[in-house]
């Protein structure tokens, strides 16, 4: 009992003092009444908080987390792929309500392709945690969960978002709820012409130029509802339907592109919750539709699949005294049309079984999980966590061992195409994490996590000798840093410094002439620097943010590689609400120094950018 | 994007390479910086457009990136083959969808043609040039005056290599995004289509011998069933066409896939990558009479070249950082090696 009111004194410490801006609480606000995976296992784990609300109102997990300073976030073409501690966009794994939505082909996830909402709770945990999420989760996760709470209250939201480059954006949402149901729902509809300029170094004298082809439609939906029969049972239900309709552009090299990227995902879930006498039970069935489908009509280029998932989550917990045992058991059938492979329909099926053991005495707290998967073409090793926390007074240490990996994807294993094959014998990748670190609490916040992670048998897509790509199990990576956090306040100023050092090398040669060896990996910056300023003056609301992005290696040469510069990019916002009104309002300034930057060769960024947004609360 | 420290840095090497030069044997101001070397041509990571030129020297000396340097801007994506034409050079810029025009000695920039996706070019006459372009299936008719297009003939699927010899132009349809199996062969006179041969599958490459016949190379086709089983493969080819129609032809082994047709300087023996995954350089006395069964260079090229007694291989080691390229001499004994671009896949020399 001891420990729930700690838990439940950092749950409010947190929730009044650091979730109103991004990413610095290091324990889980949460505002459901069951618990989570994420929460059960937050022992000695390094969590951040971003609420939607104070930020962008309708836009996309890329938007979300593109100044976060623990994150690189590759923007190229229809992909934005966020990455965590040095590792590559596919050791990101994303979950939805707890279910891991990576896509099923690629195992990537596009945060362009994520719509966010003031409906979810969005948390980014770092560092791996593959036997408790399973596979992908190496270099950390993104969590999206739909809060409720059983208490009388009714709102309606209408939003409304205008930004410069033809961005319109209009969302109504509604919560409703009481001591037995909640519902709350969510339609969102944005258009965005994407018109930005940019200095275009691909043509003489390079000249000012629009992003001339880069619309994006998109839509959402969400229904989200729960029933509390009795204090011991509750049954929820999530619905999320994406859809994306957009122009991709290539690389500013090529002016005529008319590739189209077409997505739509529908995500439903059922969940049963049982507080029994003996244990806690929870089921959850989910099933996951994902349709694709990417054009280059001037190159024959029609890709296309769709896939769908149905994940059955079985999970039980045990309290005794300081004891918490947990045991669980996942089943998931995969299932893929791909137009890629040679064998174009694939299904397969795995299961998964984790158990954990948790002690707590004194204000020391331990978890340790092991789980193991079962997969038809490959064999899975055993993943395991031994996380270790104990606080003295207003300091917490903490240890995190791990072992997690990432299975080889449907494309990895069937892809076909002229030019790249798949292959079917490839091995998971695997990675072992050490992290030790400590919050400590006082007039000055501070948080430090040193880590190192290396995994091995990373999956590369390398060119045999008759210039034939296949992925093989070839290429160890070391990726070690440091994550440090500092934030305090001084009357209304809340002042945050977050610095992240990482380096992530190549720890083996791949083939004779392998330039890579022992150098930073690609697009890997080393250092990241986030400075967050939140200014409260009465009604008003003023936040400063300012992101700088060392320098990343694009290719690697003989005498010097190649590298896109670093860069520094400060957004200013200010919210408030128009007096005597239920009208709340949002100004920001985006890439206020109008600065010209690349987070992938060729790829211009948008300069200065205006978002107005207005929220109508009834 | 490169800092402004490395351009300068190239501007400063470029500036020493000069003046060495100078002092050296001196020339007249006219004669540029490029006029006595080669360029390897190298494409670049498809998709992210930083496909460059590389300059060798006489002696050997190697000068990268040399027409973003001269021009401060980038060229482009899969940057694939280059031609001297009338002292400019055309830079074809394939999945950039053009070809830079920009003078031979110094690769200064000139103009921009804007095409599909461009593959090879070859001068057809004083004034006009023909570019093969997968994006019309056809050619595109360049005048050399204006540096822009004039018309396009269409060709089969895919056209790639372009010989011109006797008055007419041979276009190779290598299938492109699809299959094809046929020489296009056009009228300099009129720009129409002659005739059309078919040859083996999927022709690529083609040059023209001493006596002004025009040899092509076909890479054969595999088809894949549903369990990625071979159901049906085809032998690559090489035939020589003679007045417009086939004089002779020659097999490869079924499953290898011969690449990259290549001719020495007196036009009467051709080399030519051949294999299965891993391929050899062998050659070919064009009177030879049978396929050689030794190969001369025991080693796997992304490109190769022919040029005044040497052959080049180009090797794009692992296609995303800088390769290399071997220098032979005729009998295939090592020489020399220089460091490229990424993905060196083209050559291109001033004499």
């Amino acid at each position: 009992m001891r420990y729930y009111i700690f838990y439940l004194y950092l749950i409010i410490y947190c929730e009044n003092l650091f979730c109103q801006i991004n990413a610095n609480s290091f324990l889980l606000p949460t505002t459901n009444i069951e618990d989570s995976k994420l929460y059960t296992h937050s022992i000695a784990t390094n969590i951040d908080s971003i609420n939607v609300s104070s930020y962008t109102k309708s836009q996309t997990l890329s938007d979300l987390i593109e100044r976060n300073s623990a994150i690189y976030l590759k923007k190229y073409g229809a992909l934005s792929t966020p990455t965590f501690r040095g590792t590559s966009s596919s050791h990101t794994l994303v979950l939805w309500n707890g279910v891991p939505i990576n896509s099923v082909a690629n195992g990537l996830i596009d945060a362009f392709n994520v719509p966010v909402s003031n409906l979810f709770n969005t948390k980014l945990v770092h560092g791996g945690d593959g036997s408790v999420f399973g596979s992908g989760a190496i270099g950390g996760s993104i969590h999206l969960d739909n809060s409720y709470k059983f208490k009388k209250n009714d709102n309606l939201n209408i939003i409304i978002e205008q930004g410069s480059y033809g961005l319109n954006s209009n969302s109504v949402s509604f919560k409703s709820s009481n001591d037995k149901i909640f519902i709350s729902s969510l339609l969102n509809r944005v258009e965005d012409m994407n018109q930005f300029t940019y200095i275009n170094t691909s043509l003489a004298n390079n000249p000012l130029d629009t992003n001339s082809y880069g619309k994006i439609k998109s839509e959402q939906y969400q229904f989200n509802f729960a029933y509390k029969n009795n204090s011991f049972n509750t049954i929820r239900f999530n619905y999320w339907r994406t859809y994306n309709n957009r122009e991709v552009a290539q690389n500013m090299t090529i002016i005529n592109s008319d590739a189209k990227q077409y997505d739509e995902t529908d995500r439903v879930s059922l969940t049963l919750f049982n507080y029994l006498k003996y244990f806690d039970f929870k089921i959850q069935q989910s099933y996951l539709k994902e349709k694709f489908n990417y054009t280059e009509l001037s190159k024959s280029i029609n890709s296309y699949y769709s896939s769908s998932s149905y994940i059955t989550d079985i999970d039980l917990k045990k309290k005794y005294n300081n004891i918490l045992l947990n045991i669980g058991s996942l089943y998931t059938n995969n299932s893929m049309y791909n137009n890629n492979y040679l064998k174009r329909d694939i299904n397969e099926n795995y299961i998964a079984v984790y158990s954990a053991l948790q002690f707590y005495i004194k204000g020391f707290k331990s978890n340790m999980v092991l789980r193991q998967e079962w997969h038809s073409t490959f064999k899975s090793p055993i993943l395991s966590t031994v996380a270790l926390e104990k606080r003295f007074d207003n300091i917490r240490f903490r240890y995190k061992f791990n072992r997690n990996f990432r299975v080889p994807t449907f494309n990895d294993r069937y892809w076909f195409s002229s030019g790249a094959i798949g292959n079917i014998d490839l091995l998971p990748e695997l990675a072992y994490s050490n992290e030790f670190g400590f919050d400590l609490n006082s007039f000055i916040d501070i948080h430090v996590t040193a880590y190192n992670i290396n995994i091995s048998n990373m999956i590369l897509w390398q060119p045999l000798e008759g210039f034939v790509w296949q992925a093989n199990n070839i290429k160890n990576v070391r990726s070690r840093g440091l994550e440090t956090k500092f934030s305090f306040f001084y009357n209304n100023l809340k002042i945050d410094v977050n610095y992240f050092y990482t380096k992530s090398t190549n720890e083996n040669n791949t083939n004779n002439y392998d330039l890579s060896f022992n150098k930073q990996l690609l697009y890997v910056p080393k250092h990241k620097v986030n400075l967050l300023l939140n200014y409260k003056i009465k009604k008003y609301n003023l936040y400063v943010q300012n992101t700088y992005t060392d320098k990343v290696i694009t290719s690697y040469g003989f005498s010097e590689d190649n590298y896109l510069d670093a860069f520094n990019i400060t957004d200013i916002i200010i919210n408030s609400e128009i007096k005597n009104t239920n009208i709340g309002y949002t100004l920001q300034l985006k890439n206020v120094f109008d600065v010209s930057y690349q987070t992938y060769l060729n790829y211009p960024n948008p300069g200065r950018e205006y978002l107005l947004t207005l929220n109508f609360k009834f | 994007m490169k800092t402004i420290k490395s351009k300068l840095l190239k501007i400063l090497l470029i500036t020493i390479l000069i003046s060495s030069c100078s002092k050296d044997n001196p020339t007249p101001i006219s004669e540029g910086l490029y006029s006595d070397g080669y360029f390897i041509i190298n494409e670049g990571n498809y998709g992210v457009g930083n496909g460059s030129i590389s300059y060798v020297s006489e002696e050997g000396s190697v000068v990268h990136d040399v027409f973003y340097s001269n021009n401060l801007f980038q060229l482009g994506d899969v940057v694939q083959s280059m031609k001297i034409i009338n002292d400019f050079a055309y830079i074809v810029v394939n999945n950039s969808s053009k070809i830079e025009v920009a003078t031979a000695d110094s690769i200064l920039y000139v103009s921009t043609i804007p095409l599909s996706s461009p593959r090879y070019i070859a001068q057809v006459s004083e004034d006009k040039a023909y570019v093969t372009d997968w994006g019309i299936n056809g050619v595109q008719v360049i005048d050399l005056n204006t540096n822009t297009v004039t018309s396009s003939i269409s060709c089969g699927n895919g056209p790639e290599g372009i010989v011109v010899s006797n008055g007419y132009a041979y276009i190779c349809n290598s299938g492109g995004w699809g299959f094809d199996n046929t020489v296009t062969i056009v009228n300099l006179e009129n720009d129409m289509v002659e005739t059309t041969l078919t040859v083996g599958d999927k022709p690529s490459s083609a040059v023209v011998d001493y006596n002004g016949d025009v040899w092509v190379l076909s890479s054969g086709n595999t088809e894949y069933d549903a369990d990625w089983n071979i159901i049906n493969e085809t032998a690559g080819s090489l035939v020589r066409i003679s007045n417009n129609s086939i004089a002779e032809s020659y097999d490869f082994t079924v499953g290898n896939h011969p690449s990259d047709l290549v001719i020495n300087d007196q036009g009467n023996t051709l080399y030519y990558s051949d294999g299965g995954w891993s391929k050899q350089v062998y050659s070919f006395g064009i009177n030879q009479g049978e396929l050689s069964n030794t190969s001369i260079i025991n080693r796997n090229f992304y490109s190769i070249a022919y040029n005044n007694g040497y052959i080049y291989g180009a090797d794009a080691v692992n296609f995303s950082d800088q390769g290399w390229s071997y220098r032979y001499n005729s009998n295939g004994v090592i020489v020399d090696s220089v460091q490229t671009g990424i993905i060196p896949g083209n050559y291109c020399f001033t004499e």
